[in-house]
């Protein structure tokens, strides 16, 4: 469950909010509104990487409001990907396990072989999900906008998150594509039932995508 | 599959030009090629001046010898330093907001606008004072000051490397690598380092370049004693000093050869990290 009680976020400038919703256990919820409505601000900051004014933020039943962004256990997807850029396409999508296996210091030092063995046979699923496959050694550099979502994508499903946050995921994919990933994201949410909070510009994705909508004012 | 060159293209962007566009580049290739050929003329010049055996007899004697040891451990070692504290305070500089930033700017840059004899009068003047006279003797005109000034150099060198490639790093992935689990040091050195390596090899290089070459505040803080605080830069001046020029020539090809040397690996190391990806 992801609940937003009266939250106003700093942006810098400007404050926004306050914002309340719910989005219940297990839900695909789509956030809209127009630009500059604070979407994004406020996918930010339930992230943990904005500064709350006021209000409280609830993750499961856990007010997670003064949490560090690393305590949350939340997978976030931003609007442009935000790519580890001197990390190939694997270490990115190994980048939380890697962060997780409490090994920060040595790069290449997995938890047990047995461990990693299971960890790259992750990524293969997940590449092949992703279409991904014959770009794992590749830098982002090298990636198109729509391959470097995927990424995003693959980086964020990889930990099996029970929260998951979603900005604009597949606004540089073509259609094919993104039908491709709206079907892999309720695969996954079938089998590791997860709680979404979806921002699209997309007005198509209200009805076809989504079990509810939050619409933000402008 | 081959392209040739066709005439009106500008290889490198590939942008058509006009027939008369070469003019700024004769002016600007005309500009950069004499400077390029006064700084060769100048080491030609040197190097004509004296032979292999010569260089092979002075590097055989025993201060020489000396010498090359204390510079290259006193400069690597400075250098090492300089490279810990260079990137903290780049660190303050690029990363945060505090009133008398640009104090702080300032106060960086005085060993660059400070005369080299001035800076080693500071030093030396520094370690009269109430707080530091008690070791004064063990520093002042002893191998610690040799280290000093070199410090002072290499930290005055290294930081606006590291301050710009600090500054041109985008700090989302740092920041966003928080939502992955990171704590903020151990994003700083995942996301950030990495992408610091090809400006941290230069700035070690260009610090450690610098050092070797210090003369000035060397001089006056550190003296220049054969066996105890001489290093490639007093060697030279010492040879001057008795009239034996063309030591004191060899003694400089040593250090160029040294300096060229360390500056060519580090741009080498520098492209083929680039090649790899790495950059801010």
């Amino acid at each position: 469950m992801i609940q937003l009680e009266t939250l106003i976020v700093d942006a810098g400038k400007q404050q926004i909010g306050p914002v309340t919703f719910q989005v219940p256990e297990g839900k695909h919820a789509m956030m809209v509104g127009p630009s500059g409505a604070g979407k994004t601000t406020i996918v930010e900051a339930i992230a943990g990487l904005r500064r709350v004014i006021r209000g409280r933020i609830l993750l499961g039943r856990v007010d997670v409001t003064a949490f560090h962004p690393a305590d949350r256990a939340l997978g976030l997807v931003p609007q442009d990907a935000v790519l580890m850029p001197t990390q190939t396409v694997r270490e990115n999508l190994l980048f939380g396990v890697r962060v997780s296996s409490g090994k920060w210091l040595g790069w290449r030092t997995p938890r047990t072989q047995r461990g990693w063995m299971h960890w790259q046979e992750r990524v293969c699923e997940m590449s092949d999900q992703l279409f991904l496959s014959d770009l794992l050694e590749r830098s982002p550099d090298e990636l198109s906008g729509g391959q470097k979502q995927r990424v995003a994508l693959g980086r964020a499903l990889m930990m099996r998150p029970s929260v998951l946050l979603l900005d604009e995921p597949f606004a540089a994919l073509d259609a094919a594509m993104r039908s491709r990933m709206e079907s892999l994201l309720d695969e996954h949410r079938q089998r590791h039932p997860c709680t979404i909070l979806h921002i699209s510009h997309d007005h198509d994705d209200r009805g076809r995508f989504g079990d509810l909508v939050i619409e933000l004012p402008a | 599959m081959t392209t040739s060159s066709s005439p009106g293209r500008d290889e490198s962007s590939g942008v058509s030009s006009r027939p008369k566009d070469w003019i700024p580049y004769l002016i600007v290739g005309t500009l950069a090629g004499a400077y390029v050929i006064l700084l060769l003329a100048m080491v030609v010049a040197l190097a004509t001046y004296t032979s292999p055996p010569a260089i092979l007899g002075v590097l055989a004697r025993a201060e020489i010898q000396a010498s090359i040891g204390l510079t290259l451990v006193s400069s690597t070692a400075a250098t090492a330093m300089a490279m810990v504290f260079s990137l903290a305070l780049a660190i303050v500089l690029s990363r945060f907001e505090f009133p008398g930033r640009s104090l702080l700017d300032a106060i960086l840059d005085l060993p660059h606008v400070m005369p080299p004899l001035v800076l080693g009068l500071s030093l030396l003047v520094l370690f009269q004072t109430m707080a530091l006279r008690p070791i004064a003797a063990q520093v002042v005109y002893q191998a610690p000051a040799v280290l000093l000034a070199h410090f002072v150099i290499a930290v005055s060198y290294a930081v606006p490397v590291l301050r710009s490639a600090l500054h041109q790093c985008d700090v989302r992935p740092e920041r966003f690598a928080l939502t992955l689990g990171c704590s903020r040091a151990s994003a700083f050195w995942l996301v950030t380092v990495p992408r610091l390596r090809a400006a941290m090899v230069t700035a070690a290089a260009l610090a450690w370049a610098r050092c070797v070459g210090t003369f000035g505040p060397l001089l006056v803080f550190a003296g220049a004693m054969r066996h105890r605080t001489e290093v490639l830069a007093t060697s030279i001046y010492l040879e001057l000093n008795v009239g034996d020029l063309e030591s004191a020539v060899a003694v400089s090809m040593v250090l160029i050869t040294l300096s060229v040397c360390v500056l060519t690996g580090s741009r080498l190391l520098g492209l083929r990290q680039r090649r790899q990806g790495v950059r801010p």
